[in-house]
């Protein structure tokens, strides 16, 4: 078993329902995204096309956190799943500069959402979530755990994103990457992500 | 969820009582699942510390958008005495005292959105109950005038709200100023879009930018905006004169195009039957449109008949778009010609003129291709109207409509005024907005419904009936407005004018969740619960922007019990029916009940008592069990999230399948048109007066009421030279109206917070170049009417002469959150004064004038 994703950047529409699932899901505080999706352009006018990128972290086969880690508190799960355990953390912050993908994030200070005082997710977020350790994607583990997709996979409105056993071989993201071609984010950087995505041509 | 679509029907997940997350739910075809980022986002305008937590009542008598209103916390029985008091006083005297506004903040609403998908309006106009049972003909939409797109579509194929894309069948698309559903990531809608690119839709976008959708578009046509018009003309021009394919067969049999046309430019009618005459060209002789012995119809030539010279419709049409050659669309559009040619050629070829297809054993013509207009970029316009039915137009030349494939309208198909069913002219009977407000003068409404019979909403007409009751013959004094989830002060244009017009009226009631500017300019303010802590129920009855096999024939109810209300709010229904009551318009003959039983067509022990009240949920429930059965109730709703069944599959899911071959016919020369336009004109001559605003343009403006659709230069592009460029906006995923108050949104800002373009005011990099100005500088855009500013983003995927701002941004008032007032407000920027660009028809205001662009700090 190794989890992995498959974003296909023809079906994403670049509305970031994705983004706002994860937070949902995942009580992510104010200031951190944990799922981004750059939008950019490509082409002059007037042979121009937006271009829409989701990344999350990708939870790399050979993981340049993990290996800066002091504390062992980054380790990649036997299952693909790269993970944070946060009571090891000592928030050095060492795996945030090598990630390459940008993908792992840190605060000092709980900030509300709003700035007129706390809501209830405000005290929900602060019991998931600790100041100054490293947090990031963790494909959603709670949810696969329980037989579901992750909160962006399923919350996908284009249906772009899917979720599952790159080492099975009738597996939907194996079929997909193997048919349509699918790309890793900047292979030559040898992490060896588990997200590969389609192209939109 | 409140927003206007309403498809989505969802699962809210709760951990000790607090809302965590929202998905869709999967057991509801409509939204596939899902739920976009807005409906998720609403955890965060739940627990919206801004919100507006108890009834308030003003202490400070002067009303102004910064004017601190001195609010006091009231109870709710002080709130409802108050405004029932006030209701009861203006019924007894003249109930067109009061004007009740409707807007999508409280699309969900039984009692305050306009019930045009009910049968029981007979399809005349729409009804708002709670406004109805007080008997005030004041009904506005705080919505529309930028969006008014469905006067042709209630024509055409007297349909409501629009057409849509047939996705099952259609294989090319042209798809001007909208969207089918991507650019605002509408569940279901979005999916089926994707999925049929995947089987080989082509899609055209024309748009002056390029879009999300315009990005997965076979091509994108960028076009200067307010032109598309010329641009359909151009096209319909190609297909007659140089292309020459149409669907002979749909036009003479499916149309009124052969009809006789005499010199007065009306049908010439039969001296014995009354009805239309066409030529037989094979027994050389005119014949009523129903004769039994029609060997064959002419489409073109002079005939004589009934000692007059009359041609066919199709005829005249044809003579008109002689000179609308594609350089000629060119000069106006800037698309080139070579395009205007292959997109013509291409949508021909596609359309399939003549194939079939066989659908539970019923052969229907299969069309797969389609002129999509009805955008709101594109119909917002003066000559707006003209763009849609030109483009309706289109789409006849080859019988691509209320065919498999082809544009269809919103509805389930069905035998019954929605579908195609003919008048005693043959023709589409015409719905709503196309038979539009019968004249009176004085006018009984305060939106001047009678001066623009066909208009679609005019929320600013109210205003400046108001202000200037003598100039628009406003016989009696408006003495309260009561506002539910509407905004006029937002999101229309004239902000100013609104405030004088809120100012000038005595008494306020806004039902609102949030300090907005209603809420400002208010006596008493009934706090609305959020869309998550309404026990409701969403009827399904419409399919939005597309249809495909997996909705198609649709009934659907989806009902979602309320979180418990964080604060002293209540729901808009539970405020309406208590209103009601108190100031006695509940029960009794005309009453809500009364109107509720008209209106829900509730028979037999489903009809309510008029003489008891009832709970809101037992009202839903008696809906529920008359359109499912007995068997069925609200509790089994609010269970399963849905209940639902296809009344119409298979070949009982189109409209052609009731009314197939000859039976009926769709106006192609708009002969209803032109006689509104007739009749306007006999009863302002009749009473010596002119619409006002029209005073010395009479010509100008009838010039729209014409039969044919025909290029005119707009007036709101007659501003002076220094404006050189026009201003486009467009809704996007964050914001697609100003419901849900995703201006306040939390979550909604850490994501504008990092998006390259949300925020910004766009221009191509040849415009900025031209100007001096780059990325990110601070910009004024400003037009004749008004001004904002913002950000500059630069920007390939935007026409050179188009300046383009996102959304409805940069208002907001004191008590909001703070970041509700940040980017920029497109609305400073347009007017819906006569002279500046109202189409007479829609009453749709100019969406794109003419601005122009400076550095903040420099000097004009």
């Amino acid at each position: 078993m190794r989890y992995g994703m498959v974003i296909d950047l023809k079906r994403c529409i670049g509305c970031e329902t994705c983004t706002v699932a994860c937070k949902a899901a995942n009580q992510v505080p104010l200031g951190i995204l944990w799922n981004r999706v750059f939008k950019f352009e490509r082409g002059t006018y007037p042979n121009s096309r937006m271009a829409f990128f989701p990344i999350n972290c990708m939870h790399c086969e050979d993981p340049e956190c993990v290996k800066v880690c002091p504390t062992g508190a980054s380790y990649k799960r036997e299952d693909g799943l790269v993970l944070v355990d946060t009571g090891k953390c000592m928030g050095c912050k060492y795996c945030i500069l090598a990630c390459p993908y940008g993908a792992r994030n840190s605060f000092q200070k709980f900030e509300p959402f709003y700035g007129a005082g706390k809501t209830p997710l405000d005290e929900l977020a602060t019991c998931k979530h600790m100041e100054g350790v490293v947090q990031k994607c963790d494909f959603c583990q709670d949810r696969v755990e329980k037989g579901l997709e992750p909160a962006c996979v399923a919350s996908c409105v284009g249906r772009a994103k899917h979720f599952g056993d790159l080492d099975d071989p009738g597996s939907m993201v194996t079929l997909l990457i193997n048919q349509r071609g699918g790309f890793q984010l900047n292979p030559e950087l040898g992490t060896k992500p588990s997200l590969f995505y389609l192209p939109d041509h | 969820m409140g927003c206007m679509q309403a498809d989505c029907a969802t699962l809210v997940h709760l951990k000790n009582g607090i809302v965590t997350n929202i998905e869709g739910n999967p057991d509801c075809p409509t939204n596939r699942g899902k739920v976009c980022i807005r409906g998720i986002s609403a955890i965060m305008g739940l627990y919206n510390p801004y919100r507006i937590k108890t009834p308030l009542k003003r202490t400070n008598p002067r009303k102004g958008l910064d004017e601190d209103p001195g609010w006091v916390d009231i109870s709710w029985d002080e709130a409802l005495n108050l405004v029932a008091e006030k209701l009861r006083n203006i019924r007894q005297g003249d109930p067109r005292r009061l004007v009740v506004w409707e807007g999508w903040g409280c699309s969900d609403s039984l009692f305050i959105t306009p019930k045009e998908v009910e049968k029981s309006t007979n399809y005349t106009r729409p009804g708002i109950i709670f406004a109805d049972a007080f008997g005030t003909p004041n009904q506005v939409g705080s919505h529309g005038p930028l969006c008014s797109i469905h006067f042709a579509a209630n024509l055409v194929h007297g349909q409501h709200p629009e057409y849509i894309t047939d996705l099952e069948h259609c294989r090319y698309l042209i798809a001007p100023g909208r969207t089918v559903g991507p650019n605002v990531a509408v569940p279901g809608a979005t999916d089926r879009f994707l999925d049929t690119i995947e089987k080989g839709l082509k899609v055209v976008t024309l748009d002056p930018r390029c879009s999300a959708e315009g990005s997965k578009a076979h091509r994108w046509v960028p076009i200067r905006p307010g032109t598309e018009l010329a641009f359909a003309l151009g096209m319909i021009h190609c297909i007659l004169y140089e292309i020459k394919e149409v669907d002979a067969w749909f036009l003479k049999n499916r149309t009124n195009g052969p009809y006789l046309i005499g010199p007065d430019g009306n049908y010439v009618r039969d001296t014995e039957s009354g009805k239309p005459m066409v030529w037989d060209p094979l027994d050389e002789r005119a014949k009523a449109f129903s004769d039994a012995t029609i060997r064959d119809y002419a489409l073109e030539g002079v005939f004589r008949t009934n000692g007059l010279e009359a041609r066919p419709g199709f005829d005249l049409i044809k003579d008109r778009m002689r000179p609308y050659t594609p350089e000629w669309a060119e000069e106006i559009t800037s698309v080139p010609a070579e395009t205007i040619r292959t997109v013509s050629r291409e949508f021909v070829d596609h359309a399939q003129i003549g194939s079939t297809i066989t659908i539970d054993g019923f052969e229907f013509p299969l069309r797969p291709a389609q002129f999509g207009g009805s955008g709101r970029g594109t119909c917002s316009h003066q000559g707006g109207m003209y763009f849609d039915l030109a483009g309706k137009m289109i789409n006849m030349l080859v019988g691509a409509v209320e065919v498999p494939g082809g544009i269809t309208g919103n509805r389930n198909p069905g035998p019954g005024p929605w579908t195609l069913e003919p008048d005693e002219d043959g023709v589409v009977k015409p719905i709503l907005e196309a038979i539009g407000t019968p004249f009176k003068f004085p006018p009984d409404h305060a939106d001047m419904g009678e001066f623009y019979p066909h208009k679609h909403t005019a929320p600013y007409m109210v205003a400046r009936s108001i202000v200037d009751p003598e100039r628009y013959h406003l016989s009696y004094p408006i003495e309260m407005f009561l506002l539910g989830g509407a905004n006029s002060l937002r999101g229309t244009s004239d902000q100013s004018l609104f405030v004088e017009a809120f100012r000038k009226v005595p008494f306020v009631v806004t039902i609102t969740t949030s300090f907005d500017e209603t809420a400002q300019m208010a006596d008493v303010v009934l706090p609305d619960s959020v869309f998550l802590e309404r026990q409701m129920a969403r009827f399904y009855l419409v399919v939005h922007q597309s249809i495909a096999d997996d909705v198609r024939g649709l009934e659907l109810v989806m009902a979602r019990r309320g979180v418990p209300p964080l604060h002293n709010t209540r729901s808009v229904d539970e405020i309406l029916l208590e209103l009601a009551d108190r100031a006695g318009f509940l029960t009794g003959s005309g009453g809500l009940n009364d109107v509720v039983n008209r209106t829900f067509m509730l028979t037999e022990h489903r009809k309510l008592d008029l003489d008891r009240r009832y709970a809101l949920d037992e009202i839903i429930d008696r809906r529920i069990k008359q359109i499912f059965g007995d068997d069925h109730s609200f509790e089994e709703a609010l269970t399963h999230g849905v209940i639902y069944r296809f009344s119409a599959r298979g070949k009982a899911g189109y409209n052609y399948y009731y009314w197939p071959e000859d039976k009926t016919r769709h106006p192609i020369y708009f002969e209803r048109i032109k006689r509104a336009g007739d009749t306007l004109k006999e009863n302002l001559k009749k009473h010596n007066i002119s619409v006002p605003g029209w005073e010395g343009e009479e010509d100008r403006f009838f010039s729209y009421y014409e039969p044919i659709p025909h290029w005119i230069p707009s007036t709101a592009y007659q501003s002076p030279p220094e404006y050189d460029l026009r201003v486009v906006n467009w809704k996007t995923p964050y914001m697609p109206f100003g419901a849900g108050d995703t201006q306040e949104n939390a979550w909604l800002w850490e994501l504008r917070d990092s998006d390259p373009y949300e925020m910004f005011i766009q221009l191509n990099p040849q415009a900025a170049s031209m100007r001096n100005l780059k990325d990110g500088d601070w910009i004024w855009v400003e037009s004749p009417h008004g001004r904002t500013k913002g950000r500059l983003k630069v920007t390939n995927l935007i026409h050179p002469e188009v300046v383009g701002i996102p959304a409805c941004y940069g208002r907001g008032t004191a008590l909001m959150n703070p970041r509700a007032k940040e980017g920029s407000s497109y609305n400073d920027l347009i007017t819906s004064h006569e002279s500046t660009g109202i189409d007479p028809l829609s009453g749709s205001i100019e969406n794109s004038p003419k601005v122009k662009v400076y550095r903040v700090g420099e000097k004009q």
